[in-house]
C-alpha cells in the first residue's frame, strides 16, 4: 500500500531534532545538540541541577550549567554533563536549542541521544540543523549553497554507511522481516479490496502467530543493533595489493601502535580481516583483503570477489606495493580495479633494496592517481606520515560533517526498528481483538515504511504486488 | 450540422466523455460532444456493473460534486450488493449489476437535457494547434471545429486493434471502428504515446445456459443506492449465477497458448494484473483447480450474459471448446466472441494536476487515454478535466482535490506523479487516508464544492444541508449531554442486554460501545426519532471511530505545511545545487506543483526536499518560511 505515508516529508518542521554535533571518534568531550519546541520539556525531563530538575525558563541562557543527565524517569544518571541553553530566536537554528557537553565515549553519546528520543525528539536528518538555521533566517544567502552541498555530501555518506552496515548481514535480516511483513499485510489487505473475489478466508491463527513472531524478531534485531555488533563506524579503509606485499604486516603494525576498538576477526569470506582502530581520535576500520589476482582456484576467487566488494565500499583504499620486487602483471591488474576509487599508493619494504621507481609505477598503472607514500611495515618507518595522510583524506576531507556523524546511522536504524516493532505490536493487539483489517493496516503500513527506510527502499506498491502474485484476482 | 464555435469540445462518448460533456455544459459552456456513434454513448464495453471497493468511493464523490454516474447506476441497476458489510465503514462499498442498455439510454437522455450541449457524430482525425494552443479538431470529413479547449477521452479507440487469436483487425470495440490519425497528431504535438491492452470475454445467449447446475447469487434484499439524491431503488432485481472452470477447461486453454497473441508476443501492450485473461490465470496459477465465473445478465430482459472471469484473446474455435467444457455452459451459444484490444495512451506524467497537457495548453485528457481502467475511474477524470477546463477558460483558480480529501485526489496525484506499468485501477489500499475517505461521508466531504462549482442543484444541496445539520447538531448534543446509568429504564436496559453500565458519561460514550446503535438510544429515551436513518449511521460512525479518525487527521496536519507548499513553475532544476542526479531527472519529468507531490516521486528523497526548500527560500518563493 501501496500507500505508505509520504516518506519524503520526513524533515518535519514542527518536530524537535537531536544529533551529535561533534566529530565522530574518541574525543574527550562530545556535544549533543537538541533543537525545536520540545527542547525545554526534554531538558526538564532529563537534566538535573543540584539534584533536582530545573525549569527551562530559569536556566541562564548561553551559560554552561553543570548537572546530571539521565533517561526520563530513570534513577541512575547517564553522565555528568554541562548544559548550554539558547532561547529562540537567539540560537543557531533560531529555535529553542540545548547543547549537552558530555564525555566523549560512544556509549555515553548514544545513551544521551536515546534519552532525548525517548522524551519526544527524533534524530536529525542530514543537514537539518543547518536547514532550519537557514530557513529561520539565521544564515545569510552566501551560506545557503554551502548548506545544500553539505546536505548532498552527508546524504551520500549516510547512504554509503547504510549500505556498508547492511552488507554485514543486517540487510538480509531486515529484508527478510520486511518480506514477511509484506506477506502478512497482503493477506489482510487482500480481504479488504477483493471481498467478492474467490480467494477464501485468511488463516487467522497463522497470521496471528506470524505477527507475534515478527514482534519477537524485531525485538531481537533491535537488541543486536544496540550492542553495536553490526554497525561499525568511522572511516572504512581497505588494504589491497597482490599477494605477499605485506598487507597483514601493515595491519599488525597499525594495530600495534593504536588502541584496538574491535578485536580483529576473520570475515565471512576467506582472507578478509577487519580491525577497528582509534587513529588520533578518529575511528577507522581497516580491512585486510585477499590478494587480488587472476586465479583458477575457486576458494581464492571468492576471496578476490569479496575484496572487490570491499573496495567499492571503501572510503580510502591503501594499495600496497612491494618495493623489493619488480612490478608485474598482477600489479597491473590493480590498475583496473582502483581507477575510480580514492587510493593512497604505499611503497612498502623500503628497508630492502628497491627494484622500481615512481615513474615505473605511473607507466604501469596510469589510471591510479594519488600520492605515493614510502614506508616499512616491518620497521615502522613512514607510519606517522601514513596516519597523517589518512586523517587528511578521511576525517579532514570528506567524512560527513559533525552534526550528521556516522553514529546517527546506527541509531536511526534502531529507532526505525523500534518504530516497526511498536507498530506491529499495536496491529497484533488489534488483530486478536478482531478489529477489521483496514485499522490494522494503518500500523502495518507504518511498520513497513520504517523497515523500507532502513533498507533505503521505497514502499511503493509492495503489498499490492504481493497480492497480485499470490492471489488470482480478477473476475 | 455544427455551430461555428464551441467553448469546449469533448472527443469521445464513453464514461469519461459523457461525464465531461455534462459537467462542462452544466457549468455554462457551449459544449460539443463528438463521438463515433451517438447511440453508443456511455456503453459498457466490458463488465455490466458499476462500483466495488475504491470505485464506489469515486462514484459517490462524483455524485456529491454533481456528476451523473451515481444517478445513472441507481436508475438502471438490476442487482445491488453492499460489499464488506462485516468490516468497518471505510471499506464498505456498494456494487451493482446494470442493465447496460438502460444505462446508456439513461445517460443519453440526461445529456439531451442541457440546451448548451450538442451531441454530434463524427471522427476527429487531428488536433488543430495554433500558437502552441489546442484550438479545435479536424474531422475525417475535412471540416474543422474550433473551440477554446479540447478534452480527449478516446478510451480503447485510439489506434485500437482487436485481437481474436492470431488474427487482428483495426477497431475500438467489437464491430466499431478505431479512431485513426489522432494518435499521430498527438505525437506531432510533442506528446509521448504508448500502448496498453485489455480484454473482454465472450457473450453468451441467456437461454443456452443450464442454470440448474449453477449456484444462485441474489442481491441485497434492500438495495442501498449510490447517490445521496436517490431515495430508493425501484428497478426490479434479478439474480446472477456462479459456475467454475475445471481441469478440462484448463487443459484446452493451456494446449492452445500457441494461438494466443498474448503468449506468442504478438501483443506488446501491457495488460492489468488484476484483470487477467483466463489464459493468464491458467498459466500463472497452475495449482488453482478452478476459477470462479459469474454469469451476469447484461440486462433485465436482455438475451445476453456476460461470463465474468474468462476474458480472453484466444481464437474463436478455442473459446467455443473451453467455454463448453464448463459446467452449465455445455450448450452455450455465442453472441459475441471474447477479444483483446490494444490501444494508444498518453503517459499521464505529461499532465498538469488539472489534466491539461503540459505541452499543449488547451488540451485535456481523461479516461483510458491516461492509462486507467474502469468506468468509474474514467468518469471521475472526465468530471475533473471538464471542471478545470471551464475554470481555466474563466480565468479562475483550478479545482484539484488532494489525497486527503477524496479518492479522486488520490487518483489524480498517482497518475501525474508516478510512472505506471499497467492500467491504473483504484483500490482502497491506494488511499493512505482510507479511514477518512468513506462512501458514507462523500457528501459531507464534497457537496459544498459541487454547489460552488455550479454542478449540484439547489434542491439537492438543500437535501444535503438537512442531512449535515442533523449529523452535526446531534453529534454535538450526544457529545455534550451527560447520562447517568441510574436514570435509565431498567427494563429497557435488560431488553437491550446492555451490561457493565456503571459510570456516568456523555451519551456519545454510550453510543461508542460496539453493542450500541442509535436505535437503542431512541429506546432509552436518549435519541430522537426525527434523525433520519442515514444521519443515524453517520453519527454512529463518527462517534465509534473517532479515535482512528483523529489519528489520521493528525497525520494530515503534521504534513500540511510542506504538502501544500507550492513550487513555482519557473523553477529550473538544473540550477538547484545539491540535488542528486536521479532526483533532478525525475523532478524535471514530473515538474511537481507542490513540495508534497515532489516528495512522492519515486527517487526523490528527503534530502532532495531540503535542498529544494532552501532553493525556494533563496528565491523568496517560499510561502511561509516561519512555518517550515
Amino acid at each position: 500500500m501501496t500507500n505508505p505515508r509520504p516518506q519524503t516529508l520526513d524533515p518535519r518542521p514542527s518536530e524537535t531534532i537531536v544529533a551529535r554535533a561533534t566529530a565522530p571518534g574518541q574525543g574527550a568531550i562530545a556535544i549533543v545538540r537538541l533543537s525545536g519546541a520540545l527542547t525545554p520539556r526534554i531538558v526538564e525531563a532529563c537534566f538535573q541541577r543540584n539534584g533536582k530538575s530545573a525549569a527551562w525558563s530559569e536556566l541562564p541562557p548561553r551559560t554552561m550549567i553543570l548537572g546530571l543527565w539521565s533517561e526520563p524517569g530513570a534513577a541512575a544518571p547517564i553522565d555528568e554533563v554541562q548544559l548550554a541553553a539558547y532561547r529562540a530566536p537567539n540560537s543557531y537554528t533560531g529555535e529553542e536549542l540545548g547543547e549537552i557537553f558530555c564525555h566523549g565515549g560512544r556509549v555515553v553519546v548514544e545513551a544521551i541521544l536515546h534519552s532525548c528520543i525517548a522524551a519526544g525528539a527524533r534524530l536529525a536528518e542530514p543537514g537539518e540543523f543547518s536547514r532550519r538555521a537557514y530557513l529561520n533566517g539565521r544564515m545569510d544567502l552566501a551560506q545557503a549553497e554551502a548548506v545544500c552541498d553539505l546536505i548532498a555530501a552527508s546524504t551520500e555518506a549516510a547512504r554509503r554507511l547504510a549500505l556498508r552496515q547492511l552488507r554485514g548481514g543486517v540487510s538480509r535480516a531486515v529484508e527478510a522481516l520486511r518480506e514477511r511483513l509484506i506477506l502478512s499485510a497482503a493477506e489482510i489487505e487482500a480481504r479488504l479490496d477483493f471481498d467478492d473475489e474467490d480467494i477464501g478466508a485468511a488463516d487467522r491463527s497463522r497470521i496471528q502467530a506470524e505477527l507475534k513472531a515478527l514482534i519477537a524478531e524485531l525485538d531481537a534485531a533491535m537488541q543486536r543493533s544496540s550492542r553495536g555488533r553490526i554497525a561499525r563506524e568511522g572511516a572504512r579503509i581497505v588494504i589491497c595489493g597482490k599477494p605477499n606485499t605485506g598487507k597483514s604486516s601493515l595491519l599488525n603494525a597499525l594495530a600495534g601502535r593504536e588502541r584496538a576498538l574491535v578485536t580483529p576477526h576473520a570475515g565471512t569470506t576467506r582472507d578478509t580481516i577487519e580491525c577497528s582502530l582509534d587513529v588520533r581520535g578518529f575511528e577507522m576500520t581497516f580491512i585486510d583483503t585477499a590478494g587480488i589476482r587472476d586465479t583458477p582456484d575457486e576458494v581464492e576467487r571468492l576471496g578476490v570477489n569479496a575484496a572487490r566488494r570491499e573496495i567499492a565500499d571503501a572510503d580510502i583504499v591503501l594499495w600496497l606495493l612491494d618495493a623489493s620486487q619488480p612490478l608485474d602483471d598482477d600489479d597491473r591488474l590493480l590498475n583496473n580495479e582502483l581507477g575510480a576509487v580514492k587510493t593512497l599508493r604505499l611503497r612498502n619494504k623500503i628497508d630492502l633494496e628497491p627494484q622500481w621507481t615512481a615513474e615505473t609505477l605511473d607507466a604501469l598503472a596510469p589510471e591510479v592517481a594519488g600520492p605515493l607514500l614510502e614506508l616499512s611495515a616491518r620497521t615502522g618507518q613512514g607510519l606517522d606520515r601514513l596516519e597523517a595522510a589518512l586523517i587528511e583524506h578521511t576525517a579532514g576531507g570528506e567524512l560527513p560533517p559533525a552534526e550528521e556523524g556516522l553514529l546517527a546511522g546506527n541509531i536511526r536504524h534502531i529507532e526505525r526498528l523500534r518504530q516497526a516493532r511498536d507498530a506491529v505490536a499495536r496491529a497484533y493487539d488489534a488483530y486478536i481483538q478482531n478489529v477489521s483489517g483496514e485499522f490494522l493496516m494503518i500500523d502495518l503500513n507504518e511498520a513497513l515504511a520504517a523497515l523500507s527506510a532502513i533498507l533505503g527502499l521505497e514502499t511503493g506498491e509492495a503489498i499490492l504486488d504481493r497480492i497480485f502474485s499470490r492471489f488470482c484476482i480478477g473476475k | 450540422m455544427f455551430a461555428d464555435r464551441y467553448e469546449i469540445i469533448v472527443v469521445g462518448g464513453g464514461h469519461a466523455g459523457a461525464e465531461a460533456a455534462a459537467a462542462a455544459a452544466r457549468m455554462g459552456c457551449q459544449t460539443l460532444l463528438l463521438t463515433l456513434d451517438v447511440d453508443a454513448i456511455a456503453r459498457m464495453s466490458c463488465n455490466p456493473a458499476i462500483g466495488g471497493l475504491g470505485k464506489s468511493q469515486i462514484v459517490l464523490e462524483l455524485d456529491a460534486l454533481g456528476g451523473m454516474m451515481g444517478m445513472a447506476a441507481d436508475a438502471t441497476g438490476i442487482q445491488f450488493r453492499q460489499l464488506n458489510t462485516r468490516k468497518g465503514p471505510a471499506v464498505q462499498a456498494p456494487r451493482c449489476q446494470s442493465d447496460k442498455w438502460d444505462y446508456e439510454r439513461w445517460v443519453q437522455a440526461y445529456l439531451r437535457r442541457w440546451p448548451n450541449l450538442t451531441v454530434a457524430q463524427g471522427e476527429a482525425t487531428g488536433l488543430i494547434i495554433e500558437s502552441c494552443r489546442a484550438t479545435g479538431v479536424r474531422l475525417k470529413t475535412g471540416e474543422s471545429l474550433k473551440a477554446r479547449a479540447v478534452i480527449l477521452t478516446t478510451g480503447t479507440f485510439l489506434d485500437g486493434k482487436l485481437h481474436f487469436g492470431m488474427e487482428s483487425v483495426q477497431g475500438g470495440r467489437i464491430d466499431e471502428p478505431a479512431a485513426i490519425g489522432l494518435g499521430e497528431s498527438l505525437r506531432e504535438a510533442g506528446l509521448e504515446i504508448r500502448r496498453l491492452k485489455t480484454g473482454t470475454p465472450a457473450r453468451l445467449h441467456r437461454d443456452s445456459i443450464d442454470y440448474s447446475v449453477c449456484e444462485v447469487q441474489h442481491g441485497d434484499p434492500e438495495p442501498v443506492p449510490f447517490s445521496f439524491r436517490t431515495d430508493r431503488i425501484d428497478v426490479e432485481q434479478v439474480p446472477c449465477h456462479i459456475t467454475h472452470t475445471n481441469a478440462r477447461t484448463h487443459e484446452i486453454i493451456l494446449g492452445s497458448l500457441d494461438q494466443s497473441p498474448l503468449f506468442t508476443g504478438k501483443i506488446e501492450g501491457v495488460g492489468p494484473r488484476y484483470c487477467p485473461s483466463i489464459e493468464d490465470k491458467c498459466v500463472r496459477f497452475k495449482d488453482k483447480e478452478r476459477h470462479q465465473i459469474f454469469l451476469e445478465p447484461e440486462g433485465r430482459n436482455a438475451g445476453s450474459v456476460y461470463p465474468n472471469g474468462i476474458s480472453t484473446s484466444l481464437p474463436r474455435e478455442v473459446q467455443e471448446r473451453y467455454v463448453r467444457s464448463i459446467h452449465g455452459l455445455e450448450n452455450a451459444r455465442f453472441l459475441r466472441y471474447g477479444y483483446a484490444v490494444e490501444y494508444t495512451y498518453v503517459p499521464p506524467i505529461q499532465l498538469k494536476p488539472t489534466f491539461e497537457t503540459k505541452t499543449v495548453p488547451g488540451l485535456y485528457l481523461a479516461g483510458q487515454i491516461n492509462a486507467t481502467t474502469g468506468y468509474e475511474e474514467a468518469a471521475g477524470q472526465g468530471l475533473h478535466a471538464a471542471i478545470n477546463a471551464v475554470l481555466t477558460l474563466r480565468g479562475e483558480e483550478p479545482f484539484v482535490l488532494k489525497r486527503n480529501e477524496a479518492y479522486l485526489g488520490v487518483m489524480i496525484d498517482d497518475l501525474i506523479t508516478k510512472e505506471h506499468r499497467e492500467p491504473y485501477r483504484m483500490f482502497t489500499a491506494r488511499a493512505e487516508y482510507r479511514l477518512l475517505l468513506r462512501c458514507d461521508n462523500a457528501d459531507l466531504r464534497l457537496c459544498e464544492d459541487g454547489r460552488r462549482l455550479g454542478l449540484l442543484e439547489e434542491e439537492q444541496y438543500a437535501r444535503f444541508q438537512r442531512h449535515r445539520e442533523q449529523v452535526e447538531g446531534e453529534t454535538q448534543r450526544l457529545r455534550t449531554t451527560i447520562v447517568r446509568p441510574s436514570e435509565l429504564d431498567r427494563d429497557t436496559l435488560a431488553r437491550l442486554e446492555l451490561k457493565n453500565l456503571e459510570n456516568s458519561g456523555a451519551i456519545a460514550q454510550l453510543l461508542a460501545r460496539p453493542d450500541m446503535t442509535y436505535e437503542a438510544l431512541i429506546e432509552l429515551g436518549l435519541g430522537s426519532g426525527e434523525i433520519e436513518p442515514r444521519a443515524r449511521r453517520q453519527i454512529e460512525i463518527q462517534i465509534r471511530y473517532a479515535g482512528y479518525i483523529a489519528r489520521q487527521q493528525a497525520e494530515i496536519d503534521r504534513h500540511a505545511a510542506l504538502e501544500s507548499q507550492p513550487i513555482p513553475d519557473w523553477i529550473d532544476y538544473a540550477e538547484v545545487r545539491g540535488l542528486t542526479n536521479e532526483a533532478r531527472e525525475k523532478l524535471n519529468a514530473v515538474r511537481p506543483v507542490s513540495i508534497g507531490q515532489a516528495g512522492r516521486i519515486p527517487g526523490v528523497n528527503p534530502a532532495d526536499i531540503s535542498v529544494l526548500l532552501i532553493f525556494l527560500k533563496r528565491r523568496n518563493a517560499l510561502r511561509s518560511p516561519e512555518s517550515l
